[in-house]
C-alpha cells in the first residue's frame, strides 16, 4: 500500500464526521442490546463507551449479503418476462473490527471468483469501510491473532486507532482519502502520534494469545489427512446440527434459492436466503439421499471449508478468529479446541 | 437498480414438443425465444425454472448437434419436475446454461467408448452417444450397456430398436426385474461388465447412474483394468445456484457444478465425500 496521509480526529468530533457521512450514505455501527449484546444497526451517533466492543452477534457481513435478498422478478402472464434484481444503495459501515475486515476481504473473494456475483459486488462497491483496530483481546473466544487476522493492511477504506482522546485514522483507498480531505474535523498527525501508533501495535503483540498450536498455514494439509480423526465422532455426539456456527459466521455464504409468488399468481420474486451447511437437509437430493447424513460429517466439513477447501482454492485461512461460533454454540464447540485436537490426533499418529 | 448481467438470470425459453417415456419421465423439447444457438458440450447440463415454483439442474440430453433446440429428459420428482411434467406444448420454461464441465471430448478421441448407464443415467449419455454417432470415425469401438429395474422403465424404446440396428454400435439393455414379456438380458447393468472382451488402455468408461452402481460398476471396471483416468463418472448433488457459490453441491474441495458433474475416477479418488 502506498504510504498515504495519517489524520487525526477527536473523539468529540466523531459524532460531526458521521453526521456528515449521514447526508450521502446510511450509516451503520455498532449499538448495545438491553440484554448487552451488541449488534450492527444504523447509528446516528457514536457512544464513547462502544469503543471497548466485543464482536457484534452477526458480522457486518448482513449489510453486502444479507439474510435474505432477492435476485429476480419475474411475471408469467401474458408472457414470462424475468428481470435481475440488484438492489444496493450508498452505505458506510463504521466501526468494523480487523476480524470482519478480513471476513469482507474474503466475501470479496469468493463472491468475485469464477463468475461475479453483482447482487454482493455492486452492494460492496457502494459500501464504505470504516474500521476500529483492535489493541486488546476482545473476549475468551477470539484467536484472531492465530488465524493472522489481527492486522490488518487493507480492505478498509479507513482505520481507526484509538490513541486516548484521538483516533488515528489510516487511509486505506482513495475514496477514503477524499472523505477525510472533504471533512475539516480531520487534521494532520504528527511525529508524536505516528510514534505512539506504532509502539502501541509494538506492545499489543504479547497481548494477544496464539491460541493454535501451529501455524495456521499448516492446517490445510493437517485437515487433509484428519477424515477419520475420532474428533468428528466426539463432535458427532456432541452437535446438534442447529446451524447457528454458520449463521453468525462472518465468512459463512451458502445460501438457499426460493421462488415466492404473489397473491395474482402471475408474478413473483426469486430471492436467496442464508444457508447452513450443518443443517441436515443441506445436500440431500431429490431422490432423497443426503451426501453428509451425520452431524459429524457436516461440521467436518464446515472446518474443512475454513481450513482446508477454500484456504487451498484462495490461498488463506477462512476463518478469522472472531469466535462468534464457539460463543454461539450451545453446546460449547470451541473451533480452537477442535483445531487443536486434530493438530494433537495427528502427531500421537 | 436493474443490471442485465446477472449470473442468475435466466432465459426464456419455449417447449416445442413433449414425449411421455415412462410412467415418471417425459422428453422435453426447448428453444431458446431469442433464437440464439444453444451450444453445448455433452454431459453438461441446464437450471430449469418454472417461474413460481424454482429452479432445478437438469442434464441435457439431446444431440450436440441440433442447435436450435434442446431435449431434456425429465423424471417427476421434485417441486420444479413436477411442474414441468404439468406443462404443456407451447409453455415457456426459464433456462440458464450450458453449466458445468461436460464429458472430455478430447481426450475421448480415438478411444473405445463403452457407456454404462443405470436407470436415469441414460439421459446426459444420450447426447454423448449421439455425438460419437455423429463423429463415428473419431471413435473406435462403441459399446452401450443400459439396465433399468423393470422393462416399462427403459427410456427411449424406440431409440433402442434403432441402436441395436446400427452398424458399429453393440448395445446390451438389461433389467433387474423382468416381467413375462421381457426378450432381453436380466440382471443389473454391472453384471454385464465381465463379459465383455476390452482393450483396457485404450477403452473409457463413461459411467451414469445411481450411487449404488457406481460401487460395483467400479469394481467391475477396475477388474477389467481399466485405469482410473479412463473411468468418468457423473456426480449428483443438490444445486442451487449453478455457478460455484451457494455451496450445496460441494464435494470436499470441489464444487460439482463447476468442476463437474463430469469427473474421472482418478479425480474422485481423493474425494472421501464423493461416492
Amino acid at each position: 500500500m502506498p504510504h498515504m496521509i495519517s489524520v487525526l480526529i477527536k473523539k468529540k468530533d466523531i459524532d460531526i464526521f458521521l453526521k456528515k457521512l449521514k447526508e450521502e450514505y446510511t450509516v451503520y455501527g455498532v449499538k448495545q442490546k438491553e440484554t448487552g449484546f451488541y449488534i450492527f444497526d444504523e447509528i446516528e451517533t457514536f457512544s464513547d463507551p462502544l469503543d471497548n466492543y466485543i464482536p457484534t452477534l452477526l458480522p457486518p457481513k448482513k449489510y453486502l449479503f444479507p439474510q435474505r435478498e432477492t435476485l429476480l422478478s419475474f411475471s408469467t402472464a401474458p408472457y414470462p418476462e424475468v428481470k435481475p434484481v440488484i438492489e444496493s444503495k450508498k452505505q458506510v459501515i463504521f466501526g468494523v473490527r480487523p476480524c470482519d475486515i478480513h471476513g469482507i476481504k474474503l466475501l470479496d473473494k469468493v463472491f468475485t471468483a469464477d463468475r461475479e456475483d453483482k447482487n454482493y459486488t455492486q452492494k460492496r462497491a457502494n459500501t464504505i469501510i470504516i474500521g476500529i483496530d483492535c489493541m486488546k483481546p476482545c473476549y475468551k473466544y477470539a484467536y484472531c491473532e492465530s488465524v493472522g487476522c489481527l492486522d490488518v493492511e487493507e480492505g478498509f477504506d479507513i482505520l481507526l486507532t484509538d490513541i486516548g482522546d484521538c483516533f488515528y485514522a489510516s487511509i486505506g483507498t482513495a475514496q477514503g482519502e477524499a472523505i477525510i480531505r472533504e471533512n475539516a474535523c480531520f487534521t494532520h498527525a504528527g511525529k508524536y502520534e505516528e510514534e505512539k501508533i506504532c509502539r502501541m501495535k509494538e506492545e499489543r503483540k504479547g497481548r494477544f494469545e496464539k491460541k493454535f498450536l501451529t501455524d495456521v498455514s499448516n492446517l490445510p494439509s493437517l485437515f487433509k489427512n484428519a477424515d477419520n480423526d475420532p474428533v468428528w465422532d466426539e463432535l458427532n455426539d456432541r452437535c446438534l446440527g442447529c446451524g447457528r456456527c454458520n449463521i453468525v459466521c462472518p465468512t459463512c455464504y451458502c445460501f438457499d434459492v426460493f421462488d415466492c409468488v404473489d397473491l395474482t399468481m402471475t408474478s413473483g420474486e426469486r430471492r436467496r436466503q442464508w444457508d447452513a451447511c450443518t443443517l441436515k437437509d443441506f445436500s440431500v437430493v431429490a431422490t432423497g439421499e443426503n451426501f453428509r447424513p451425520t452431524r459429524g460429517q457436516r461440521l467436518r466439513h464446515r472446518f474443512n471449508r475454513k481450513f482446508n477447501y477454500l484456504m487451498t482454492k484462495h490461498s488463506t485461512s477462512f476463518c478469522v478468529g472472531c469466535g462468534r461460533c464457539s460463543r454461539s454454540c450451545p453446546v460449547h464447540i470451541d473451533v480452537a479446541e477442535t483445531v487443536n485436537a486434530v493438530i494433537n490426533n495427528n502427531k500421537q499418529k | 437498480m436493474i443490471s442485465n448481467n446477472s449470473i442468475y438470470l435466466p432465459e426464456i425459453a419455449k417447449i416445442v414438443s413433449i414425449r411421455r417415456l415412462t410412467e415418471l419421465e417425459k422428453y422435453f423439447e426447448i428453444r431458446l425465444e431469442n433464437q440464439r444457438e444453444f451450444s453445448f458440450i455433452p454431459g453438461q447440463f441446464v437450471q430449469l425454472s418454472v417461474f413460481g415454483v424454482g429452479e432445478a439442474p437438469i442434464s441435457i440430453s439431446s444431440s450436440p448437434f441440433d442447435k436450435d433446440s434442446i431435449g431434456v429428459c425429465i423424471r417427476r420428482v421434485g417441486d420444479v419436475t413436477s411442474a414441468i411434467h404439468r406443462l404443456e406444448i407451447d409453455s415457456y420454461l426459464g433456462i440458464r446454461g450450458p453449466l458445468g464441465n461436460g464429458f472430455p471430448i478430447e481426450e475421448l478421441k480415438g478411444k473405445d467408448i463403452l457407456f454404462i448407464a443405470g436407470g436415469l443415467g441414460l439421459a446426459p449419455l444420450r447426447s454423448m452417444i449421439y455425438y460419437v454417432l455423429e463423429k463415428r470415425h473419431d471413435f473406435g469401438r462403441v459399446i452401450i450397456l443400459y439396465g433399468t429395474k423393470t422393462p416399462d422403465e427403459v427410456l427411449f424404446r424406440d431409440e433402442m430398436e434403432t441402436w441395436n440396428k446400427t452398424e458399429g454400435l453393440e448395445l446390451t439393455v438389461t433389467t433387474s426385474r423382468p416381467d413375462k414379456n421381457w426378450s432381453g438380458k436380466t440382471g443389473v447393468v454391472t453384471r454385464l461388465i465381465p463379459f465383455l472382451k476390452l482393450d483396457p488402455q485404450d477403452t473409457y468408461a463413461l459411467v451414469v447412474g445411481p450411487p449404488v452402481m457406481y460401487k460395483y460398476a467400479l469394481l467391475e471396471l477396475q477388474e477389467k483394468r481399466i485405469p482410473a483416468t479412463n473411468i468418468i463418472l457423473s456426480l449428483e448433488r443438490r444445486m442451487k445456484c449453478g455457478v460455484g457459490k451457494c455451496g450445496h453441491c460441494q464435494v470436499n474441495g470441489v464444487y460439482v457444478c463447476l468442476d463437474g458433474p463430469k469427473f474421472s475416477y482418478q479425480t474422485l479418488k481423493f474425494l472421501p465425500e464423493a461416492l
